[in-house]
């Protein structure tokens, strides 16, 4: 009788842990790092872990991408730069939606890891994620000034302020679309072109049927910003 | 240059806009009526077919390659549609339904390739990972249809290992890596009444 | 009272299938769609054919409408959403050649140098995103009330107010840039 109940147990735990182990979980993720760049591992894995828990990052992805890049032809300081990047992202509070993916496709078109990183210049330039995370940061540094920002969770809600899920959200659908822009090789100094790629990005998402970004949110952002502070943000870049 | 006045100058721009141009609505009124009553055909059908044959956004060098290899994607691509669509629909080439269950959308990907060995897609709904395209009749034309949430997807095809970020399909295209990806809009609201 | 009664019977009849009664309501309608369709499309071209559109729609879903409800309002947001269709489909497939634009360009030397303000206001009309365009023209040449605006774009009123305010702002900033001093009062 008990050595059938132990019998038991150890099977439910057996099965526990084979559906368990079919969700990549964090530790999943810090095992890789380790595997992948010892020296930077526990760095790399504290910014992670906040943005596990944020919502920001998910550990599926983020093992597929680790994974892709332990295998990926390139220098180890390039793999590491990838991670590095997207971890300091998260450590400014900012989305990183936009790297993971352009770090994945870029891998998946076989561009060079430093291609990846650092962009090309050039008539149109390609950037890279250095120069994306730049993009994520000064929009959402516009945002902040035109008094649109998030409370995080835990925090008395001002009148006004958006959850972090659909401030990141517009952080990143802006920056992107601006870095679809400069990618186009059209000018920085043509605002009212700028914005009207931005306007047509926020607009068509919050079309859906499902808005990916609500509509007031949208309206808000396209009240307040204003051609001359987009062709400031994306300036920089071609200096 | 002095505006005194922006509301009376807004009002005064917009009429005579209307003025110098609405030369062209004279007798729109016996071309709507002829249409309704069915004695010109739906100017629909060939306003279509002129947008199609539209360049795309490629570049400038490869714009006349680009066009040519649309014409013949697309025709490619009615003759397919055309076979599986009944004369009693009107061809509104959207080829994506919402499907009843838990607001996911049934999006339709289809690539011309006769004589390829593999197609795929990838996408940034796919991490960028090939989900592949099946082509059962052996018709070269190749399909998936691949259940996505309401968003904004970019995404190219692989043939053979070559990548096509074209899409004749798609909403449009932005520059990516040097190259084109395809964009498309997923659970747009329609339009109408 | 007798012109109201008079288009409920056009409409009536047009549901009928009377299709020269609809020809009628064309004939009534047409100048003020083209209007809406010019404003908000900037393309002659463009608006000819949506205006067509809009008059074949809305005699198709005529009975949809609802006759206690005002006409044009409906009529309009026929055309309003056609429009969008088109400003969609325009950003997915560009032509090569800039399309056929009510004012030759953005070029600020043609606007300065014209001594014509109605010139410089429509180049900045037409540099205005829509979502700042359109209550504008409903507005300033279908002068509708700030009401029917907010039903014809399916926005809440106070919003249609707020970007009506921003939208002459930024015309007046526009006009500023290109050289046109702008003195209060609107």
């Amino acid at each position: 009788m008990r050595r059938g109940l132990i019998v038991l147990c150890i099977g439910l735990l057996l099965a526990t842990s084979l559906v368990l182990s079919a969700e990549p979980t964090a530790s999943d993720v810090r095992q890789a790092l380790v595997a992948l760049t010892p020296a930077h591992a526990d760095e790399i894995m504290n910014a992670f872990s906040v943005g596990f828990a944020q919502g920001r990052l998910q550990p599926e992805s983020t093992l597929r991408l680790i994974n892709r890049l332990i295998e990926y032809e390139a220098e180890q300081s390039d793999k590491e730069g990838i991670l590095i990047t997207i971890a300091q992202t998260l450590q400014d509070d900012l989305p990183t939606a936009m790297l993971v993916e352009k770090a994945e496709e870029g891998m998946a078109r076989s561009v060079p890891l430093s291609l990846i990183l650092n962009g090309v210049k050039g008539q149109p330039p390609i950037l890279g994620l250095t120069e994306r995370k730049y993009l994520l940061s000064a929009t959402r540094d516009t945002l902040y000034s035109k008094g649109i920002f998030s409370t995080p969770p835990g925090t008395k809600a001002v009148a006004q302020s958006l959850s972090v899920v659909r401030f990141d959200t517009l952080v990143n659908e802006i920056a992107d679309s601006l870095a679809d822009y400069v990618e186009s090789g059209k000018s920085p100094l043509e605002g009212h072109l700028l914005y009207q790629q931005v306007s047509d990005r926020l607009t068509d998402l919050a079309d859906l049927k499902v808005p990916v970004v609500q509509p007031g949110d949208a309206q808000l952002v396209l009240e307040r910003v204003t051609p001359a502070d987009l062709t400031t943000v994306v300036q920089r870049i071609y200096e | 240059m002095r505006v005194d006045n922006l509301d009376q100058a807004l009002s005064e721009a917009l009429h005579q806009e209307v003025r110098e141009e609405a030369y062209c609505i004279d007798r729109l009124e016996e071309r709507v009526v002829a249409e309704i009553e069915g004695r010109t055909p739906r100017r629909g059908v060939v306003d279509s077919l002129r947008r199609m044959l539209a360049p795309t956004r490629g570049a400038r060098i490869g714009q006349f390659a680009t066009i040519g290899v649309t014409a013949v994607v697309f025709l490619t691509l009615g003759m397919f549609l055309a076979s599986r669509v009944t004369p009693s629909h009107q061809a509104t080439l959207t080829p994506v339904t919402a499907s009843a269950v838990d607001g996911q959308n049934q999006v339709l990907f289809v690539m011309p390739a006769p004589g390829a060995h593999s197609v795929s897609v990838v996408g940034n709904f796919n991490g960028w990972e090939a989900t592949p395209l099946a082509d059962e009749n052996g018709d070269g034309i190749w399909t998936a249809n691949i259940s996505l949430p309401d968003g904004r997807y970019e995404y190219a095809f692989v043939v053979d290992g070559r990548w096509w970020g074209q899409d004749p399909l798609a909403d449009g295209y932005v520059h990516s890596f040097g190259e084109y990806n395809s964009v498309r809009y997923v659970g747009q609201a329609g339009g109408g009444a | 009272m007798y012109h109201v009664q008079d288009e409920v019977s056009l409409l009536r009849a047009s549901l009928a299938g009377e299709t020269d009664a609809w020809g009628e309501v064309v004939v009534r309608y047409k100048e003020a769609v083209f209007g809406l369709c010019l404003g908000f499309l900037r393309n002659r071209a463009d608006a000819e054919d949506i205006t067509h559109d809009a008059f074949i729609r809305a005699y198709t879903n005529l009975h949809r409408y609802k006759l206690e409800k005002k006409f044009s309002t409906w009529l309009f947001t026929v055309a309003s959403n056609l429009c969008r269709n088109r400003l969609r489909y325009r950003r997915y497939h560009p032509v090569i050649a800039p399309p056929d634009y009510v004012n030759g360009g953005n070029d600020p030397a043609y606007i300065v140098a014209s001594e014509d303000r109605v010139n410089a206001v429509r180049a900045a009309v037409d540099r205005l995103p829509i979502s700042y365009r359109a209550p504008l023209v409903l507005r300033y040449y279908n002068e509708l009330s700030y009401k029917e605006i907010a039903e014809v774009l399916s926005l809440p009123e106070g919003t249609i107010k707020t970007r009506i305010h921003r939208g002459k702002l930024l015309l007046k900033k526009d006009m500023e840039r290109d050289g046109v001093i702008y003195n209060e009062s609107g």
